[in-house]
């Protein structure tokens, strides 16, 4: 079960309108390295988790994406809410605005939609958590894509916040894997899933 | 000021405390951490998301003056040394029962579990 807390977790106030940069943002949104797909990487990752450790981590990680979700979503939006149709041809986001006006869809920044296949659940503890270690470090390098494209203090503020974030879950994650690890069987330790071989 | 105590109120004590959690997680028995969180729990109850109370915004304006005056003493609340920060705290648990000896979110059972163990680990 899920509350809602009617706040961002970290502030958004963007003074600027600029549909260029809300186009290359929206990736995180839902893109491939997105919120979106972090989130629901790790809260359907839980499931198969034999330790409490991991099922505890996995669905506070997983809320707090949400929680960038949303702060990603609100970057969108501010940076295009005083779109003119000028603008927005002037940005090349006409392509966009037809089929979305300017509503946050999930797509990335190509404008291919969001789909499962950018996450894997393999049932295995081991190969989950080293993917979701590749996943913080792909999150992280995409935020520094963006702020190599922003120059809006308003807008990096929050990118830096929320690429912060990535290096820590990657430290979070890499601690589960060594408590998972550490936790194995030790006559089966190269070939042994602790989710199955039990 | 009014500014400063609206962010630490809305959002700087409560990213501590969540903080804390995600490093608690997978360090369920590190005492001063969960003693960390408590406090900071008792300076702003609305600091945690799991465990949110949401209609405690008038109290959470008296705990955080008293958050506040703790932190102008603080040596240094951005420390990335969780013993130093520890410091600038008085202990909260010291003073009663409060404080658990183990961070027990990780406990199982967890809902997708089922009872009588028949999916449990």
């Amino acid at each position: 079960m899920w509350i809602y807390k009617k706040q961002l977790q970290f502030p958004v106030n963007i003074r600027e309108t600029n549909p260029r940069l809300a186009k290359a943002i929206i990736s995180q949104f839902g893109g491939p390295d997105g919120e979106l797909a972090a989130s629901m990487r790790y809260l359907a990752q839980r499931y198969h988790m034999p330790h409490p450790e991991a099922k505890a981590m996995l669905t506070d990680i997983g809320t707090e994406e949400l929680a960038h979700l949303e702060i990603v979503g609100s970057v969108v939006r501010q940076l295009t809410c005083r779109l003119t149709a000028d603008q927005m041809k002037a940005a090349g986001m006409d392509d966009y605005f037809v089929d979305h006006t300017t509503g946050v869809y999930l797509q990335s920044a190509a404008g291919h939609p969001f789909t499962s296949a950018y996450l894997q659940v393999k049932g295995d503890p081991i190969t989950d958590l080293h993917e979701n270690m590749a996943a913080e470090q792909k999150a992280r390098a995409t935020y520094e894509n963006i702020l190599r494209l922003s120059d809006s203090p308003d807008v990096n503020e929050v990118m830096k916040f929320l690429r912060a974030r990535e290096i820590v879950h990657y430290q979070r994650f890499g601690e589960l894997l060594r408590i998972v690890q550490d936790r194995l069987d030790s006559k089966n330790f190269y070939a042994f899933n602790p989710a199955f071989d039990q | 000021m009014a500014g400063n105590q609206h962010m630490l109120r809305d959002y700087s004590l409560p990213f501590a405390a969540w903080e804390l959690r995600l490093y608690l997680n997978s360090h369920p028995n590190d005492r001063c951490a969960l003693r960390l969180y408590h406090q900071l729990l008792a300076s702003a109850p609305c600091a945690t998301y799991a465990h949110t109370d949401l209609n405690c915004s008038s109290c959470c304006d008296q705990h955080v003056f008293g958050a506040l005056s703790h932190m102008d003493d603080a040596a240094c609340p951005c420390s990335s040394n969780l013993s130093d920060l520890m410091n600038g705290w008085d202990c909260a648990c010291d003073q009663g029962d409060c404080c658990p000896l183990r961070w027990d979110w990780v406990e199982d059972p967890w809902p997708w579990d089922g009872c009588c163990g028949s999916c449990g680990n």
